[in-house]
């Protein structure tokens, strides 16, 4: 199952936080700055799985007062894309396939890619809600809901006739994420 | 919403973290404001509630806004109810007050006339996923999976959403009364129904092998359309692959069922993953066709692996897993090794794969640590008395080199590998000595116990262990585990190698001499053992060694004193008889399962879907295949597990000092329960009704007096658990002075503290009429345990003297307890099984006048025995109105399987009860609960 989806940028920002199971905003906050730590530093010839069993990725590592202690499973993995200026993170259990997460996380940005036309940071963080829209047509309670590029973006663009059109934001275009491997 | 975009481009422009928090603070008062006004309208609400998700994306705590949330759900433009849903799914937590106005809007927009509705509460009911949803609303999603007037993205989402129910839930879906009927949607010709579908399969085939057994049919029904006849759409081709996704959910869900029977059905199976082997033959150009393309196939050798029907096969695959794991892809290497390790766990020649030993063994040296890891895996799976000396030395020659987060779990597989496929004893002592040397300081204690053991269990090894040790303890440099090692057998056998040159008893007193300044505490604990037992075994030297322990009997350190002090005495006593019994040469220790292989086992941890197969040989996975192929879950070969080996690694800790005079026999915490008495007045009565109620219920009322009413919301995660407490105040004037604060009978078996993080919200100074104050704890089995922790409050009406309310707490060890599904054969051989050894029996005859009244009280008897966490097993007592269920236990000391069998005779207004369990104290509990549970009714 996925545990969680993540998108944060290389300074540790993070733009989408997405828990599949309870935990509180600070344990999500402090696992998100242990895995930025972890992801960030390697280097991209790597693989794209970390396994987090030694890495003692536990949230209570940065908080000092020790009240949000929240030790991921040994199983869990981190599987994660390096697009651009952005990493996008899973935590799966090992009842997934890895390269299939990795393909998902490549349905997930051309995904993106076709609701904002050419996505970039920016996007995300002024549509943070729409990424969440977006996530839900893919990734439902932690399984695949759908991977077919056609039946997302239709569904995203249906429910945002729904909403009415929303004005245009602007575009300050900081450098487009590219696609596929960096 | 421009006030959301001008507050986000706002906080950009923050310099610092100080100026943004003081944005975020300025906005967080502006909203409190703004929700106060009562003529806000829809859109405001809206985009300040955007503004609190926004600000929680950045880790910022927001606590308010739930009820404005659940106003945008109830809304009837679609752009409110998005965001309100939203918000409802990223802020509000399971035990919000505001949860059952979300559940009734759910419930209408279940069946609202726009799909899009339907959806957007479908993803609301798989984010939340409460108990409540699951209770109500399971039967409507069921509906509209199933109704063809129901759309794809309707469909889509429901499948999901069960599964979200199923998992959290399972006793509250009630899956047996649905599962039929869905299976036959796997061959839906949706793809995007069938990969849903397919998930929430997979699930269910783990919890209802029966129910779901023709799921298999379908799956391969529908493999064959894809891979084979090319049946589908273009839109879920993935760069070339069609629906990867599909392939993989389905080629997963079939390991979850034994090869299929009939000849027809393997040969068709065999074909698809045949047809996928050959597809990968040739390397794919582009590197996301290849993922695809991969991922597919190393599912299929799973799969394969798994039904273990053609060896040739199998072969092959270990030849192409060859080419993978030396590939440029370093995502292909590490998966490469991976499936490989599968394959080492199933195959039965494994010359194939040992054709690439020096391939793997360069792998431990990738610049990957994630590749790293997987290599050492294989190693470990791969493994065999021909290949052991070789990799064994490979592995201790990485040891240094290794990464410290490596080298505890690499130090633990050559201690397991070294001892399975010793066929020297002199290779055996020697390796396990340079491993405690090389790697002592990653390791637990469990290896040098477990060196200490193999050595005092095999005669044979005893002369050379002994050489060894003395040699271990003249060198130079000692490691503490080895000192260790080498003072406990010495002074075991220290007299068997006594007349060898150098070797005089003086010569073992004066090297073990020569190290035991420098090591620690618990290190010089054992050896002051071993120099008493020098004592006994060489008197020539007894005036030497009693100046050693006089020295010590002044240690600074309890525990060194006492030995010191103790053993000095018994050196010292008139008499000769009681020195050589207290040190006697101690007895082999009984044939036990390896601490270290339970050490391993426990970092597989528990996954949503059970894992098809674990690191390691093949007779482990033959084991647990065998297990599972019983039609039972993982869960049940634990049960088996934990009854096999219930004594604690903590008893063989240290041997010695058992033996000696210190050992202290610790009373059994007296275990009746007060409320267990009968009931003499009609208050106390009610309270016991409560009190009952709790122990099959986790939340309820636990006191109801004049003044407050104590609430009880409990969450089990054996071994832990969280509790909340809730004050009402009933009295008619304010409380002052309020403290809850609750006790365990014995801190040493139950731990029960105030739940971290809840400083922010604090006990309020006093507490208004028909307000309510909650306190949440934690709780910790750390073993089995008889009494109940005890609640506390204490609060202050104007005018009177404090008042002090003791409770017993509904915390007992059958709360720690899970329900494990096992097939009626296994029932019946466990039920059997703890019946001949009659240890841990307890049985009631009941009276039960009501369940003569009603055919409701046999229905109230199932939810009692299913909410005290008993898995119920249809049909396995011919007697219908039988009940019989199965838990386990989870303390931090070990888990405990517990079997119920319930036979009510409404004949008679009587019921028996028994309950077997690998623990007595766990049956007893249990069973005085049901008691208790009976006479309240």
């Amino acid at each position: 199952m996925i545990k969680s989806v993540l998108i944060f940028n290389q300074l540790g920002k993070p733009r989408l936080v997405k828990f599949y199971e309870p935990l509180s905003t600070a344990a999500q906050q402090a696992l998100i700055r242990t895995i930025h730590a972890l992801v960030s530093k390697r280097p991209d010839f790597l693989c794209n799985f970390l396994s987090t069993q030694h890495h003692s990725v536990s949230a209570n590592h940065h908080a000092p007062d020790h009240t949000h202690s929240y030790t991921l499973d040994p199983d869990t993995r981190i599987i994660y894309r390096h697009y651009a200026t952005l990493y996008f993170v899973f935590l799966v259990d090992s009842s997934e396939s890895e390269l299939g997460i990795l393909d998902l996380i490549q349905v997930f940005v051309e995904a993106l890619d076709r609701v904002f036309e050419n996505v970039c940071e920016l996007d995300l963080i002024f549509h943070f809600d729409e990424i969440h829209y977006v996530l839900a047509e893919i990734v439902e309670a932690g399984l695949v809901v759908e991977t077919n590029l056609k039946d997302i973006s239709s569904a995203v663009a249906e429910a945002k006739r729904l909403v009415k059109p929303v004005q245009e934001s602007s575009r300050l275009g900081i450098g487009a994420l590219r696609r596929g491997f960096t | 919403m421009k006030g959301l975009t001008v507050f986000i481009a706002d906080l950009r422009k923050c310099r610092s973290h100080e100026d943004e928090e003081k944005r975020v603070n300025k906005e967080l008062a502006n909203i409190r404001t703004k929700f106060k006004e009562p003529s806000i309208n829809g859109y405001n609400r809206k985009k300040y509630v955007c503004k609190l998700l926004y600000m929680s994306l950045l880790g910022y705590e927001v606590n308010f806004g739930h009820r404005e949330a659940v106003e945008l759900v109830d809304s009837s433009k679609y752009s409110e109810k998005q965001v309100g849903y939203l918000a409802v799914s990223l802020l509000m937590e399971d035990e919000s007050e505001y949860l059952r106005a979300v559940v009734r809007a759910l419930r209408r927009d279940m069946h609202d006339g726009s799909e899009w509705i339907v959806c957007l509460a479908l993803n609301a009911i798989s984010n939340i996923g409460s108990r409540e949803m699951a209770e109500v609303l399971t039967s409507d999603i069921v509906v509209q999976l199933l109704s063809p007037a129901a759309s794809m993205f309707i469909k889509k989402k429901a499948a999901l959403c069960l599964l979200r129910l199923v998992r959290r839930f399972p006793e509250a879906v009630k899956a047996h009364q649905w599962v039929g009927r869905i299976t036959p949607y796997l061959g839906h010709r949706d793809i995007g129904v069938t990969q849903s579908v397919a998930s929430l399969m997979t699930a269910l085939a783990q919890q209802y092998p029966e129910e779901t057994r023709k799921a298999a049919s379908f799956a391969v029904r529908r493999l064959k359309s894809l891979v084979i006849d090319n049946e589908y759409t273009l839109d879920y081709v993935y760069y070339k692959v069609p629906a990867p996704w599909l392939q993989i959910k389905l080629l997963r869900l079939l390991q979850y069922y034994p090869a299929p029977e009939s000849s027809e059905a393997r040969a068709t199976l065999l074909s698809i993953l045949r047809h996928i082997i050959d597809v990968s033959q040739d390397v794919p150009r582009e590197l996301q066709q290849m993922n695809a393309q991969y991922s597919i196939l190393f599912e299929a050798i799973n799969l394969g692996i798994h039904l273990d029907i053609d060896q040739g096969l199998m072969q092959e695959c270990a030849v192409l897993l060859g080419r993978f794991i030396t590939s440029r892809e370093t995502n292909v290497r590490y998966l490469g090794l991976e499936t490989m390790a599968h394959l080492a766990a199933y195959i039965d020649r494994l010359d194939s794969i040992k054709a690439y030993q020096g391939v793997i063994v360069q792998s431990l040296r990738d610049r990957d640590i994630s590749v790293r890891r997987r290599a050492l895996d294989l190693l470990y799976s791969m493994c065999d008395v021909g290949s052991a000396k070789a990799i064994v030395s490979e592995l201790l020659r990485h040891m240094a080199l290794a990464d410290v987060a490596l080298r505890e779990e690499m130090a633990l597989k050559v201690a397991i590998l070294t001892e399975k496929f010793a066929t020297e004893y002199g290779w055996y002592v020697d390796v396990m000595m340079r491993l405690v040397s090389l790697a002592g300081d990653h390791m637990g204690d469990e290896v040098w116990h477990r060196i200490v053991q193999v050595i005092l269990g095999n005669e044979e090894l005893q002369v050379y262990a002994c050489k060894i040790s003395l040699q271990t303890l003249k060198a130079p440099v000692c490691h503490e585990s080895a000192f260790k090692v080498s003072a406990y057998v010495l002074g075991e056998f220290g007299h068997l190698i006594a007349n060898a040159a150098d070797s005089a008893p003086i010569d073992q007193l004066k090297a073990l001499q020569s190290k035991m300044s420098s090591t620690s505490q618990s290190a010089r604990a054992v050896a002051l053992t071993t120099v008493g037992k020098f004592i006994n075994l060489f008197p020539e030297i007894k005036t030497l060694c009693l100046r050693v322990l006089d020295r010590y009997r002044g240690a600074l350190d309890a525990e060194l004193q006492q030995r010191a002090c103790e053993y000095y005495a018994l050196g010292t006593l008139e008499g000769d008889e009681l020195l050589p019994t207290v040190f006697e040469e101690m007895p082999p220790f009984p044939e036990r399962q390896s601490a270290l292989m339970s050490r391993l086992l426990k970092r597989e941890a528990d996954t949503e879907d059970q894992r098809t197969w674990v690191v390691g040989g093949r007779e482990i996975n033959r084991e647990r295949r065998g297990v599972m192929s019983g039609a039972a879950s993982n869960n049940s070969q634990e049960a088996v597990e934990a009854s096999a080996m219930p004594v604690p690694a903590a008893s063989q800790t240290d041997a010695p000092s058992g033996s000696s005079t210190a050992a202290v026999s610790k009373a059994d915490a007296p275990s009746a329960t007060s409320a267990s008495e009968p009931p003499t007045d009609p208050s106390v009565a009610k309270s016991m009704r409560n009190y009952a109620r709790l122990l099959w219920e986790n939340d309820g009322i636990l006191f109801d007096g004049e003044e407050i009413q104590v609430g009880v919301m409990a969450q089990y995660k054996p071994p832990g658990g969280r509790l909340g407490v809730f004050l009402g105040n009933r009295a008619t004037a304010p409380l002052y002075n309020i403290s809850i604060t609750a006790r365990a009978a014995d801190g040493s078996q139950l731990e029960i503290q105030p739940a971290a993080g809840q400083e922010a919200e604090q006990m309020p100074e006093s507490l208004m009429p028909l307000a309510q104050a909650r306190v949440f704890f934690d709780v910790q089995c750390k073993q089995v345990f008889g009494a109940a922790p005890t609640l506390h409050i204490g609060y202050t009406v104007a005018g009177c003297a404090p008042t002090v309310s003791e409770l017993q707490l509904p915390v007992t060890v059958g709360h720690f307890m899970d329900p494990v599904t096992i097939s009626v054969a296994d029932f019946f051989a466990r039920w059997k099984q703890l019946g001949d050894s009659g240890i841990a029996e307890a049985q009631h005859v009941l009276p039960s006048a009501f369940l003569t009244k009603d055919a409701a009280g046999l229905e109230w008897l199932r939810s009692v025995v299913g909410g005290m966490g008993f898995a119920l097993i249809q049909g396995a007592d011919p007697e219908p109105n039988n009940i019989v269920g199965v838990g386990i236990a989870t303390t931090q000391a070990g888990r405990f399987g517990c079997l119920v069998r319930v036979e009510p005779k409404p004949a008679h207004g009587l019921t028996r009860v028994t309950l077997r369990a690998t623990n007595a104290e766990v049956a007893r509990s249990i069973g005085s609960n049901i008691k208790m549970v009976f006479e309240s009714r």
